[in-house]
C-alpha cells in the first residue's frame, strides 16, 4: 500500500484528480450508464495513471497527458461494456439528479440509447471540444472512420429525439 | 508509418479542406440543432463529493475494482422457497458450502475449487478486438487478450462481492453475479519468470448485512500459466462454531 501517491511531476492523486476527474468521470458515466461503474473506472484510470508516471514515463504536453488519460478511460469503459454485453443494464434513473428540464432528461436518454461508439465520439467533439483528427488519434481510427461515427451518431440522435418529442 | 498518417497522405489537398471544414463547422451546425444543448447537458455530470472522495482512497490505497458492495441477497419469499427445496434434495456435501466456486479446467471440465488446492485453469482462446479495430498495446494499456478463464460462483446464502486488487498487468477481472470471468493479457517479454498474482474477495453476510466471513479467490499468472486458489481468509467465532456444527 502506498500512503501517498504522486506522479513524477509531484502532483499527488488529489490535484490530477482535481484537474481531470470530472471530465473522466462524465466520459466513463456516459459510456457506463450508471455511476457505480463510471466510479470504478476514474480509479482505474487513476491507477494506471500513476503507475505509469511512477514506471518514470513523461508526457510531452499538458495536452497529450489528457488525451492519455482519455484513451484509457475509454478503453477501460469498453473492456466492461464488452463483458456486459450479455447483461444490459440501463439505470437511467441516476440522470434525474443532474437535470431539472425535462428536455434535457430526454436528451441525455436519447444519448444514452446510442452504441456506445457514437456515444463516445459525439461526446469527444461536442463536450471534450476535439476534433475529428484528434478523436483518430485517441481512439486509434481512421479520421473517416469518426467522421462516419459523427454522422450516424448525430443521425441517430436527431432521430430517437424526434420519436421521444 | 500508421494507418492514419497513410490515410491523411492519400487524401487531396481538396478533400483535406473540405474534410477540415466539415469538421470544423460542426459546433456552428449543432448550434441550430440539439447537440448545442448536449455539451451544457453532458457538462452537468460531475461526481459528488463522496465518490470524489472513493475514487482518491481507492487510487491512494492501489485498489482496483469495485469499492461498492453488490449485495446478493434472495428475495424473499421466492428465494427462501428455492432454498427449501434445494435444501430437501441437494445432493450430501453441497448442505453447508457457503460458497461454492467452480473453475474451468482442461482436463476436468467445471472443477469445484477446495479451499486451499491450486489447480491449473483453462485458457480459453478469447479475441476482443472488434473488426477494423487495431491492437492496442501501447503506455501499459491492451486492448485485446488472447485468452480468459472463467468461474461460476454459487451460493447459499446471503452474500456480497468486494473486489480487492484485480488487475494483474494488462490483465481484467470482472464479475456479474455467478460469473466471473479474467482477461488474461498477452505475455510480455520482461514479465518472463514473475510470478504475479491478485486476489477477488468474497464476503458471507448475515441479514443484517454484517460481515461474517470472507474467501478469497487467488488467482495466479506464472510462466504464461493461470492457477487459482480458493482461501478461507477470515471468519467469525459465531459463523465458525455454525460453520463446524453444519
Amino acid at each position: 500500500m502506498l500512503e501517498k501517491r504522486t506522479d513524477s511531476r509531484g502532483q499527488s492523486v488529489e490535484e490530477v484528480f482535481g484537474v481531470y476527474g470530472n471530465m473522466l468521470y462524465r466520459i466513463a458515466f456516459v459510456m457506463m450508464k450508471n455511476a457505480f461503474d463510471a466510479e470504478d473506472v476514474v480509479q482505474d484510470t487513476l491507477i494506471k495513471y500513476m503507475e505509469h508516471m511512477e514506471r518514470g514515463k513523461a508526457f510531452e504536453t499538458e495536452e497529450h497527458r489528457k488525451a492519455w488519460l482519455i484513451r484509457v478511460d475509454s478503453n477501460l469503459c469498453k473492456n466492461r461494456l464488452r463483458f456486459y454485453k450479455n447483461h444490459p443494464k440501463i439505470s437511467m434513473e441516476q440522470l434525474s439528479r443532474y437535470y431539472e428540464k425535462e428536455e434535457d432528461t430526454e436528451l441525455m436518454d436519447s444519448l444514452l440509447l446510442l452504441p456506445s461508439k457514437y456515444r463516445e465520439v459525439l461526446l469527444l467533439h461536442y463536450v471534450e471540444g476535439y476534433h475529428g483528427r484528434e478523436i483518430a488519434g485517441m481512439l486509434g481510427l481512421s479520421e473517416s472512420a469518426v467522421r462516419k461515427r459523427m454522422e450516424r451518431g448525430r443521425e441517430k440522435l436527431r432521430r430517437l429525439l424526434q420519436e421521444t418529442g | 508509418m500508421d494507418e492514419r498518417e497513410r490515410n491523411g497522405k492519400e487524401m487531396t489537398e481538396k478533400e483535406k479542406a473540405e474534410h477540415e471544414m466539415i469538421m470544423e463547422e460542426e459546433p456552428h451546425v449543432s448550434a441550430r440543432g440539439a447537440e448545442s444543448r448536449l455539451g451544457d447537458a453532458v457538462m452537468r455530470i460531475v461526481p459528488d463529493e463522496s465518490a470524489g472522495k472513493r475514487i482518491i482512497e481507492g487510487v491512494v490505497e492501489g485498489r482496483h475494482g469495485r469499492r461498492r458492495l453488490t449485495p446478493k441477497i434472495p428475495a424473499a419469499v421466492l428465494a427462501a422457497c428455492l432454498l427449501l427445496s434445494l435444501l430437501a434434495f441437494a445432493k450430501p456435501g453441497m448442505i453447508g458450502d457457503d460458497i461454492v466456486v467452480y473453475a474451468a479446467t482442461e482436463e476436468h471440465g467445471w472443477q469445484k475449487l477446495k479451499e486451499g488446492e491450486r489447480i491449473l485453469l483453462k485458457m480459453e482462446p478469447f479475441q476482443t478486438l472488434e473488426e477494423g479495430e487495431e491492437e492496442f498495446r501501447e503506455n501499459g494499456e491492451s486492448s485485446y487478450w488472447p485468452y480468459k478463464c472463467t468461474f461460476r460462483v454459487e451460493v447459499a446464502e446471503n452474500y456480497l462481492y468486494d473486489k480487492q486488487m484485480v488487475m494483474i498487468r494488462d490483465d481484467d477481472i470482472f464479475e456479474r453475479g455467478d460469473w466471473i470471468e479474467w482477461w488474461v493479457g498477452p505475455n510480455r517479454h520482461e514479465d518472463a519468470g514473475k510470478v504475479m498474482q491478485s486476489a477477488f474477495r468474497l464476503w458471507i453476510v448475515d441479514e443484517n448485512l454484517e460481515r461474517q466471513a470472507a474467501l478469497e479467490l487467488e488467482l495466479t499468472k506464472e510462466d504464461g500459466k493461470c492457477y487459482a486458489e480458493l482461501k478461507r481468509v477470515w471468519e467469525s467465532e459465531a459463523y465458525k462454531k455454525n460453520r463446524h456444527k453444519r
